[in-house]
């Protein structure tokens, strides 16, 4: 392959695709979401724009780029304006270590199959973690800029709970890390090909999904946006474009949340024991398993009371992180052994 | 009887009276006995009833020269108490005498009321968990009279008080915070006053506010 | 090193949780509530003064716009007190029929506070189920009276009208479906880890301070206190049933919850009994066209879903309608234990509290 193929051509059709399938995936979870938690609620969810309402998310996106966009008057504008951006970035970003199969020929595009990655990074999963705890600020920020109390509150707890559910979200993942004598993405979900880590790993990976849920602001864990104490939380005061941006950031964090889970716990692309012989292509596998996360996301929702602020801070502090450091010590014993 | 059928203003009330109820009412209670209403204009009830049973003979002892009157009507046993100094007094002994439970002070403007001996009036309306028993004192007020709050006593009078004040004009001393509590804080006059048409300043009022709105516009 | 100031946060009249119009105004320490004051009135209409420019009748359609989640059992309250006053006698079968309705109105107007209550804390399914079956008590309203939330049901002396046929129907289904459904509820919430951290503790109010403080219903028996106006001064047939009072001595809003949910229980219970027992006969007492009380001044008070539901009445024995009507409201009352259950909690916490003292601020305002 040519220097411009390997290195112009190919990434750009990747970082397209990814953006693409993101994005796509992105505004098709909100219909889901809506649905899925319609049918746990005998209703039936949007159903006027499209077929069974299918259309509901690209009107949703229409409206919300058309409506006019309200800056408080006390707002500092600079951040106000910034915030939502700081949000999305890092989500999206996220995404450029994400092994979507193992490789790819990207419909021939490629003369020999490549990886199924935008960048197979060596310190994969750490990029990750860094990138993603950029985008708090977007959220504190864009609570601080909107200079409202609700807001205001709303950034507070998002900045508290973010920060200490970092840690035992990092330090659940440690676990797969040593297993795996890697950080490169890749190598961890081909280090999983004689078993899953989730069985070695169980504790990790129930603290993981838990955390995973905080860090992503959803419910029970909602705190920051628990729209019945502090009305919409940190975008209380965005509108239009802006706020579908913090809103796109919040989905496109489930889905990296759900995409390290299954890379990291589940195997990636790799098919699901006994059930090889479907010949699936690694992609369909990798979906299908963030799927399930995803879907876990929504039955959550809809099943469960949402935490109060100092539980929620007693509970990461006091239990996952303990929890997690005993898993971390137990692997390296066993490592060791 | 007799001669209060007579003064029945009705044929059909009177019908009525004769599948008078016997409601269901808690044993020790007088039961309910709604008689017609005399010629003459009355203090304020009309089918009054002397007080028949112990304790609220015991009531009545223990309260004095306090009470101006007590009588049982529609079932209910009323005592009209002065406003005079030993009003709190009188309603702490109320209390010790078993009415742990304030359920209701409400206040009327007896202006256009026939045989009312003031022009307004308080009924606080009190229950006795342990005993079971209904009780409402009465107050009669002189305009600008004022009444000692017992909110000391019953904690609950804080937004009975702050009500009768808003939309009565009355007003209690002896407690912290009456202001209003239902209209806005620079309203003008008391709604619930029979003479409210004629309240001064209402029109200035409405006008500031229409002005404050158009500017907001 | 680090100054600490006290936030001052302004809560409604425009809020999600705050039940209406509702205005709290709040002061911070962080998240912690150091000292809370209601500000009502937004939604006052001044019910008293039009009563008093309406005949006894027409005043019948503004006590349904007191608590509108239970216009039925304000009715109730209201013809009641005419009645006490007019002494008339009412037929058993409208008797019945009074207690069928407002038990129903009861389960109706718990539902709405379960569901509101469960989606202020967060749980939203719950909503939606107790949406589902309230919907069922609303049909049934719509079928006697045409109206599903301001109902207008009763009249001095009975009912409106007779019983529509296929009434008895809908409530057996009802009666069959609704115990599956209460099971359902319980699943998502009563046992539910986060749901008992949220409310076991939280908004704690001694038996005394509740009494003193003049709470009422649900509120007061979730504190030990066996108050039920029903048991302790029946009215109507209410001493012809078996039921028992729903007490809890939590103090706290998770016995205020089991209270109201025992208390669907013991609604049903009467409602099975009320339509077996329906006896046949007159739906209303024979009464003058033009209604007029004599000369005289009555207070009666019944157990409304949200608590002790009082009308003062003063007739001046002239006009055709009330001289003076005071409404004791139970969640005017109630509304004063807010502040001190909420103090020491957390902003979280205050919105659970709202959502357990159940107050209606149509009623709060009138």
């Amino acid at each position: 392959m040519d220097f411009t193929t390997t290195y112009v051509l190919l990434p750009t059709a990747k970082i397209i695709a990814v953006f693409i399938v993101v994005l796509l995936t992105v505004l098709f979870l909100t219909y889901a979401e809506r649905k899925v938690i319609a049918f746990m609620q005998v209703r039936l969810g949007p159903m006027r724009v499209g077929p069974w309402g299918l259309l509901q998310p690209i009107a949703d996106g229409i409206k919300l780029f058309l409506k006019e966009d309200i800056i408080p008057l006390k707002a500092d504008r600079f951040v106000y304006w910034i915030a939502p951006t700081i949000s999305i970035v890092p989500a999206l970003l996220s995404f450029l270590v994400v092994p979507w199969g193992s490789e790819t020929t990207l419909f021939g595009l490629a003369k020999q199959p490549v990886p199924a990655v935008i960048s197979d990074l060596n310190i994969g999963l750490l990029y990750i973690l860094a990138i993603s705890s950029i985008g708090i600020y977007g959220i504190l920020l864009g609570g601080w800029a909107s200079n409202s109390k609700y807001p205001l509150l709303g950034g507070l707890r998002s900045a508290a709970q973010m920060v200490s559910y970092e840690v035992p979200l990092t330090l659940a993942l440690v676990g797969p890390v040593m297993m795996a004598n890697t950080l490169s993405t890749r190598g961890i979900v081909e280090a999983q090909k004689g078993m899953w880590f989730v069985v070695p790993q169980i504790l990790a990976f129930l603290v993981y999904i838990a955390c995973a849920v905080a860090e992503t602001n959803r419910a029970p864990y909602d705190l920051p946006e628990a729209e019945t104490e502090l009305v919409a939380g940190f975008h209380t005061e965005y509108s239009g474009m802006k706020f579908a941006f913090f809103y796109l950031a919040e989905y496109a964090n489930m889905i990296v949340v759900s995409s390290i889970a299954t890379i990291c716990f589940l195997g990636g692309w790799l098919p699901v024991p006994g059930l090889s012989f479907l010949h699936l292509p690694s992609f369909v596998w990798f979906a299908l398993k963030v799927g399930v996360f995803l879907f876990g996301y929504l039955w959550i929702r809809a099943t469960y009371p949402r935490y109060r602020y100092d539980q929620l801070m007693a509970i990461g502090w006091k239990f996952f992180i303990p929890v997690t450091l005993i898993n971390i010590f137990i692997t390296a014993f066993f490592l060791l052994k | 009887m007799s001669e209060e059928l007579k003064n029945n203003p009705s044929p059909e009330k009177d019908k009525k009276e004769e599948v008078k109820a016997k409601k269901p009412v808690e044993g020790e209670k007088p039961k309910p006995a709604a008689k017609k209403v005399p010629p003459k204009p009355q203090i304020v009830v009309a089918p009054k009833e002397e007080p028949a049973e112990d304790w609220q003979k015991e009531l009545i002892k223990k309260l004095g020269d306090d009470v101006e009157e007590a009588y049982v009507s529609v079932g209910e046993f009323n005592i009209v108490l002065k406003n005079n100094e030993n009003f709190i007094a009188n309603f702490e002994n109320i209390k010790q005498h078993g009415f742990d439970y304030l359920a209701d002070i409400s206040s009327v403007d007896y202006l256009k009321f026939e045989g009312a001996p003031k022009r307004f009036g308080l009924s606080y309306h009190l229950y006795s968990m342990n005993m079971n028993r209904r009780l409402r004192v009465k107050v009669f007020l002189d305009e600008n009279e004022k009444v000692p709050s017992v909110m000391d006593i019953w904690k609950t009078a804080d937004f009975h008080e702050r009500e009768a004040y808003d939309l009565m004009g009355i007003v209690f001393t002896g407690r912290q915070g009456l202001k209003r509590i239902l209209l806005p804080d620079d309203w003008v006059g008391h709604p619930l006053r029979k003479d409210v048409d004629k309240v001064e300043g209402r029109e200035e009022y409405t006008a500031k506010l229409v002005r404050k709105l158009r500017e907001e516009d | 090193m680090f100054k600490r100031e006290i936030v001052e946060l302004n809560m409604g009249p425009q809020h999600p949780s705050t039940h209406g119009v509702l205005r709290l105004k709040l002061k911070l320490d962080g998240e912690t509530v150091v000292d809370l004051e209601p500000e009502i009135g937004y939604l006052h209409r001044g019910v008293e003064k039009l009563a008093e420019n309406f005949n006894y009748l027409q005043a019948l359609n503004l006590t349904d716009r007191l608590d509108y989640i239970a216009a039925v059992s304000n009715n109730l309250g209201y013809i009641e007190t005419l009645e006490k006053l007019g002494g008339v006698e009412v037929p058993k079968k409208a008797q019945y029929f009074r207690v069928l309705l407002t038990e129903l109105n009861r389960i109706a107007s718990h539902l709405l506070w379960l569901a509101t209550h469960a989606l202020d804390i967060g749980a939203m399914t719950v909503f939606l189920y107790a949406f589902r079956e309230r919907e069922m008590i609303l049909d049934m309203f719509e079928m006697y009276t045409g109206g599903r939330l301001l109902t207008t049901t009763f009249r001095y002396g009975g009912l409106k009208e007779d019983i529509p046929e296929g009434f008895d129907k809908k409530v057996k289904e009802f009666i069959k479906i609704f115990p599956s459904r209460m099971e359902d509820y319980e699943d998502l919430l009563t046992e539910n880890r986060i749901w008992k951290k949220r409310t076991v503790g939280v908004g704690v109010i001694s038996a005394e301070d509740a009494i003193n403080l003049g709470l009422s219903g649900p509120v007061l028996r979730g504190s030990g206190v066996p108050y039920d106006i029903r048991k302790v001064e029946p009215y109507e047939v209410y001493d012809e049933f078996d039921w028992e009072i729903a007490v809890e001595n939590g103090c706290d809003t998770y016995a205020r919850y089991k209270v109201r949910m025992k208390e669907m229980r013991q609604s049903l219970r009467i409602v099975e009994q009320a339509l077996e027992g329906m006896p046949e006969g007159e739906f209303r007492a024979k009464v003058p066209k033009t209604l007029k009380l004599p000369k005289g001044e009555v207070y009666h008070s019944i157990e409304a879903p949200k608590g002790e539901l009082g009308y003062y009445l003063i007739s001046d024995g002239k006009g055709t309608g009330p001289y003076r009507l005071k409404v004791r409201g139970p969640s005017f009352v109630n509304l004063q234990g807010l502040k001190p259950m909420c103090k020491g909690h957390m902003v979280a916490d205050v919105v659970a509290i709202i959502g357990t003292l159940d107050v209606v601020l149509g009623e709060i305002d009138r």
